[in-house]
This record gives structure tokens, sequence and C-alpha cells, in this order.
């Protein structure tokens, strides 16, 4: 991680996370958090309080008379929704592109596929272990974000030429360290739970790692699936690597794959009216 | 123009092929690739469907 904390230290300054995400983020890990403590949180942030009353009075909801409290627009919506939409949103905000062909909104619309298909991936499993494949599934190519911000220009020429999205070592040689590994710092510093900063840093090499193994062989396929069905996108779309055993640690056949990402698909076009309410 | 009505919009097939040529020596590939293109099939006939009628 030498060469991670020689990037860091000399080319970019990670940015802190909003006080507003630490909050949730620690909230997240505890138990039987009720959605006043959450509005609570919400309120201090004028906003991202703004940003849930017009989520639940958009078309979406079609709802008859107007919310006026984010208490009740969080009843509304419920406490998941509302933390995964607003962390995942201000990710965005906050890295942003500018300076950068990137273009933020095929970058989200690649970050939210991830994690739709990941959570659907994991269906067998608890709602806390596919809401938490869908977080990491938004925040997995986060390092590419931090990319962008450290030079604009190089991450066009690097992309520009035709790479593969999965040849780490050429990033390593661009930029000094590959999206993973910076990826995996900004997690760290931002205090995301452990298993999201695992599901960050081997989302492209899952059997480096024995933790949280079916989380990030989630990652591994929803990602390599959405660069597949060119959704979004996250760099140029040419992938170099795939792992069997990922597939196999999730017991995946055609058919199972197959409904997960139909499901995901039709997931994904109903809750684009949400994300652009709230963007 | 943003991909972001992607989920509207039907892939190419030579996307998936492109995207994918490096690693289509895995089986489990294939099986991906099989679901992809019936889906990508689904997507182009509901695109073609208003025309038709």
């Amino acid at each position: 991680m030498q060469n991670v904390d020689n990037v860091l230290s000399q080319q970019v300054d990670l940015p802190s996370p909003p006080a507003i995400i630490s909050q949730l983020t620690t909230m997240m890990s505890q138990e039987d958090v009720g959605s006043r403590e959450i509005a609570r949180v919400v309120e201090t942030d004028q906003g991202f309080a703004a940003r849930i009353l017009k989520l639940v009075n958009s078309p979406f909801y079609g709802l008859a008379r107007q919310i006026t409290s984010v208490d009740d627009a969080i009843s509304m919506i419920g406490i998941t929704s509302l933390q995964q939409l607003l962390l995942g949103t201000s990710v965005m905000s906050n890295l942003g592109t500018d300076g950068s062909s990137l273009s933020i909104d095929d970058f989200w619309m690649h970050s939210f596929g991830v994690g739709v298909l990941a959570k659907h991936l994991l269906s067998g499993q608890s709602s806390d272990a596919r809401n938490e494949a869908f977080m990491c599934g938004v925040l997995h190519d986060i390092g590419r974000l931090l990319f962008v911000k450290m030079d604009p220009e190089r991450y066009e020429r690097f992309y520009d030429g035709g790479q593969s999205v999965t040849d780490l070592e050429k990033e390593t040689q661009w930029f000094g360290a590959d999206h993973q590994q910076i990826g995996h710092a900004l997690a760290q510093k931002w205090n995301f739970p452990p298993r999201f900063a695992t599901a960050i840093a081997y989302h492209h090499l899952p059997d480096q790692t024995s933790d949280s193994t079916a989380l990030v062989a989630a990652i591994h396929i929803a990602d390599l699936t959405c660069h597949a069905l060119d959704l979004g996108q996250s760099g140029n779309q040419f992938i170099s690597y795939f792992s069997p055993s990922a597939w196999k640690n999730l017991e995946l056949n055609e058919e199972v794959y197959e409904k997960a990402v139909r499901l995901a698909l039709d997931e994904i076009r109903e809750t684009e009216t949400m994300i652009r309410a709230i963007s | 123009m943003t991909k972001q009505d992607a989920s509207e919009q039907p892939a190419s097939a030579d996307h998936l092929t492109n995207c994918l040529s490096m690693v289509m020596h895995h089986e489990e590939v294939h099986m991906m690739v099989n679901v992809i293109e019936r889906i990508l099939a689904d997507q182009t006939q509901a695109s073609e469907a208003p025309e038709e009628m």
C-alpha cells in the first residue's frame, strides 16, 4: 500500500466525508434505528432534507397530499431506501467529474446498475446482506472518480486509449495505484463499514480475499454484467478478467442468473424516476 | 448525449461480443452471453413493437 500512500500524498487530497454521511453510515451499523432518529440527522442538513421532500412529493409516489416533514417522508420511502439513495447521490456529488468528459450521469447509472443487480444476485440471503450489496455496488468504482479528480486529462487519455476496465497493472503504471486501491483508501477515510471497503478493494479480483466472499463475488459478476449490457459507463467497457469462482460462490446457473438480471433491469427502469427526482 | 436512459435502450450485440471477447473461454461467460442475448432480443422486440401496430 506504499504506492497508494505516495499517490494520495503527492497527487490528490482525499475529500472529507460530509458530516451527515458519517452519521448515517454509523447509524447503519447499529440495530433498531428508527425513522425519527434518522429524520433528526437528515434535518441537520437542509440540502438533504430538501432532496427527501422533493423525492416523496415527486410523481413517482403520486401522493394526493403534500408531505412537508422529513419524518413523514422517511416513513413513506423507508429507512433503507433513504440511506441508500442519500449515500449514493452524496458520494457522486462530492466527488463530481468537473473538467472531464466522463459523464456523471453515465457513471451513476453504471454504479446504480451494479448495486441493483448485486442485490438480486444475493436473493437467497438476508435483506441486510442484499441492502449491503446494493450500497457496495453503488460505491464500487469511487476510485475512478478520484482519478478524475487527480488529473482529468490523464484519465481521458488513459481510457480513450481503449484500455480494459480490469487491467489494474496498466492503471498502476499510469496513476501510481489502481482504482480499487484508491477507492479502498477513500472508504477507510470515510469510515465505511469494513465489508464495504473490502468489496471496493477486490471487486475485480474476488479470488484474492477470503473476507465477505459472497458480497465481493456479487459485485464482481454484477459489474461485468453491467459492462456487457452497456448500462451507463465507467471508463472503457472492455473486460479482460473473469472469476469463475465468484460465479460458483453465488451458486449461479443460467436460469438463476437470467432471473436476477431481468429483475434488476425492471427495478432500474422503475427507480430511474426516483433518482432523477432527487438529483 | 449521455446513456442515462440506457435501461430503455437496447445495447448492441457487437458491444457484447467486444466487451467479453477476452473472457469467452470461460463456460460461465457463455451462459452470461446467452442470457444477455435473450434480453437484448426482447428489448429490441419491445422497442420495435409500436412501429408494427
